[in-house]
């Protein structure tokens, strides 16, 4: 292992790649797209708690770094998120947690071992690593590319024996992929590693679920280990690893100083992400739901005429057995108001574009869970398969800190009121679907 | 003069919830709701996980991953390299023997190490089996 740590160092290729970042982290460059940089390294992050960005919040991802610098030898740390969490907030604690439960959770014994969802952060990964900038000491979420779990068992492996029962550890690499995919935004899936004795598999997780590949052994499949090693590596790019191929990272996402913007194309316009997410959907399995502040890309004779105006994009994985979001609001903007029993839609967000989002591997099909499932895993259920959806929006949401007066707030409140089910029964998707930002 | 005679509301220290009612919601619970109680996204984990996972599945790596891409010589050269580094190899036999001491065990300088070290110096060892 340490010896392929090292080549992945000194990878030439890699060092070629990365010729094409020499772009300041602050002045995105608008020729280069970062996910097919590749330059990666490995971490040993078993006894440290991976961070996300100043001012992003997880639900459920371990926030008490301070104990970062107490480490117990042979036990993962504790974490807020744990047993001792059931019944109080999930949000982010400096109280420190000890369980003597927790403690011996690594012994190798039955007896003590922790609930496997309390371990959210892996023992290694494969991190972006972006040269342009000095390394810090501390790895966040949004730099993974290819989380590793290491168990001393085999019988610890992600196959059940009876091979439908869920494995503690596939619930385990489960729970730490709903917060990588949470972390890193547009991934479609999330790609895990695991060794268990001398057994190793790979897995994946999306948002109809996962696949678990055959137990490989690591004496007679050596050669298959350091294939699979290379390959994520030194040669699959950031697609290759999950993101959606419809984006284009502008900045490095290996970077420490600047949270990746993206450029996002949604019909026949492209739109640049601001900063963080307004808002992120923690689980896993379901719509998988980013919300964020976007400004219109314009080419040089579009600037100055007004139309860089910043919007609000959702991006999500709607079920296909739904009517699109986008659907629902071209019908309240096309029906009238006898036929929609609407006398104001001062409430409803303005609809600007969306839709189901075209795959650029195959023309004409949109993209689905299913797609980067081609030629593995079960067979599809198309009743179950969710569709990538994005919508722009022009209504902003403010926060009710925002509010000046309180007659705004009540007039907030009786627009909000409008899309009650009680009084439009036939468009009650309206408020279920409503998201930060459209209010 | 004298003070209002409306009489004082009982103070109120909690929010109830349906639940705690004892009713059933009126409306389903919010996405945002459901994903930042831990309690249940543990188990709506567990419980959608359990039907939507597939398992030992042969062709995930090759479709995936493509290992067949990685040329013959550069996997020769590192198993050549495996096969004369006398720590990997005894680690793997102490692996297939299962053999492998817990972190805990060993001797703390040997394992203790912090991940920036990687690339910066050679005071980490590669055999130690962290679980």
């Amino acid at each position: 292992m340490n010896k392929i740590i090292q080549h992945s160092e000194d990878d030439s290729e890699g060092d070629e790649n990365d010729k094409t970042g020499e772009h300041s982290p602050s002045k995105p460059a608008a020729d280069t797209n970062f996910a097919r940089r590749i330059k990666r390294m490995w971490l040993d992050v078993h006894d440290l708690i991976p961070r996300t960005d100043p001012g992003l919040f997880i639900p459920g991802m371990p926030t008490n770094y301070e104990i970062e610098e107490d480490v117990v030898m042979g036990s993962k740390r504790p974490h807020p998120g744990g047993d001792e969490d059931d019944t109080g907030p999930s949000g982010p604690s400096k109280a420190r947690r000890s369980s003597k439960k927790q403690q011996f959770a690594r012994d190798g014994k039955n007896q003590g071992k922790t609930d496997a969802l309390e371990k959210r952060r892996p023992d290694l990964v494969m991190v972006d690593h972006y040269t342009q900038e000095h390394r810090q000491d501390r790895c966040m979420w949004r730099h993974f590319a290819v989380l590793m779990e290491v168990k001393r068992d085999r019988s610890d492996g992600p196959n059940p024996a009876d091979g439908t029962t869920l494995t503690r550890l596939t619930a385990q690499l489960a729970d730490m992929a709903r917060l990588h995919l949470a972390a890193r935004p547009f991934m479609r899936y999330s790609v895990h590693l695991s060794i268990c004795g001398d057994r190793f598999n790979l897995a994946i997780f999306d948002r109809a679920g996962g696949v678990v590949s055959k137990d490989y052994d690591i004496s007679n499949d050596l050669e298959t280990f350091i294939r699979i090693i290379c390959r994520l590596g030194r040669q699959l790019d950031a697609y290759d690893l999950g993101l959606d191929r419809t984006v284009v990272p502008i900045h490095a996402l290996g970077g420490w100083k600047q949270f990746p913007e993206f450029r996002v194309t949604v019909g026949a316009s492209t739109y640049i992400t601001q900063g963080l997410p307004l808002w992120q959907s923690s689980s896993l399995v379901g719509r998988g739901t980013f919300v964020w502040v976007v400004v219109l890309e314009v080419d040089a004779e579009e600037s100055g005429k007004g139309r860089a105006g910043s919007f609000i994009l959702k991006n999500a994985w709607r079920a296909c057995g739904r009517l699109a979001e986008s659907t629902v609001y071209k019908m309240l903007y096309s029906a009238t108001e006898a036929t929609s029993h609407l006398t104001d839609l001062g409430g409803v967000a303005q609809f600007v574009e969306g839709g189901d989002i075209l795959d650029p591997q195959e023309p004409n099909e949109v993209i689905k869970a299913s797609s980067h499932r081609k030629g593995f895993g079960p067979a599809t259920n198309e009743n179950d398969d969710p569709v990538l959806h994005r919508v722009v929006l022009a209504s902003h949401g403010r926060k009710l800190y925002e509010f000046v007066t309180f007659s705004q707030f009540m007039r907030a409140a009786k627009n909000m009121n409008s899309g009650t089910p009680s009084r439009i029964p036939q468009h009650s998707l309206l408020t279920h679907s409503r998201t930060p930002g459209t209010s | 003069m004298e003070g209002p005679t409306t009489p004082k509301h009982p103070r109120v220290t909690s929010i109830q919830h349906d639940s705690d009612l004892g009713r059933t919601p009126s409306q389903p619970t919010s996405h945002y709701s459901s994903s930042t109680n831990i309690t249940e996204a543990k188990a709506n984990l567990k419980a959608t996980l359990a039907t939507r996972v597939s398992y030992s599945d042969p062709k995930i790596v090759d479709v995936l991953v493509k290992p067949d891409k990685v040329s013959d010589e550069f996997v020769q050269g590192v198993q050549d390299s495996i096969s004369k580094d006398e720590d990997i190899m005894d680690f793997l036999a102490a692996i297939r023997g299962q053999k492998v001491r817990l972190e805990r065990d060993m001797y703390k300088p040997l394992v203790h190490r912090n991940c920036y070290s990687i690339h910066t110096s050679n005071t980490h060892t590669s055999s130690s089996a962290r679980c």
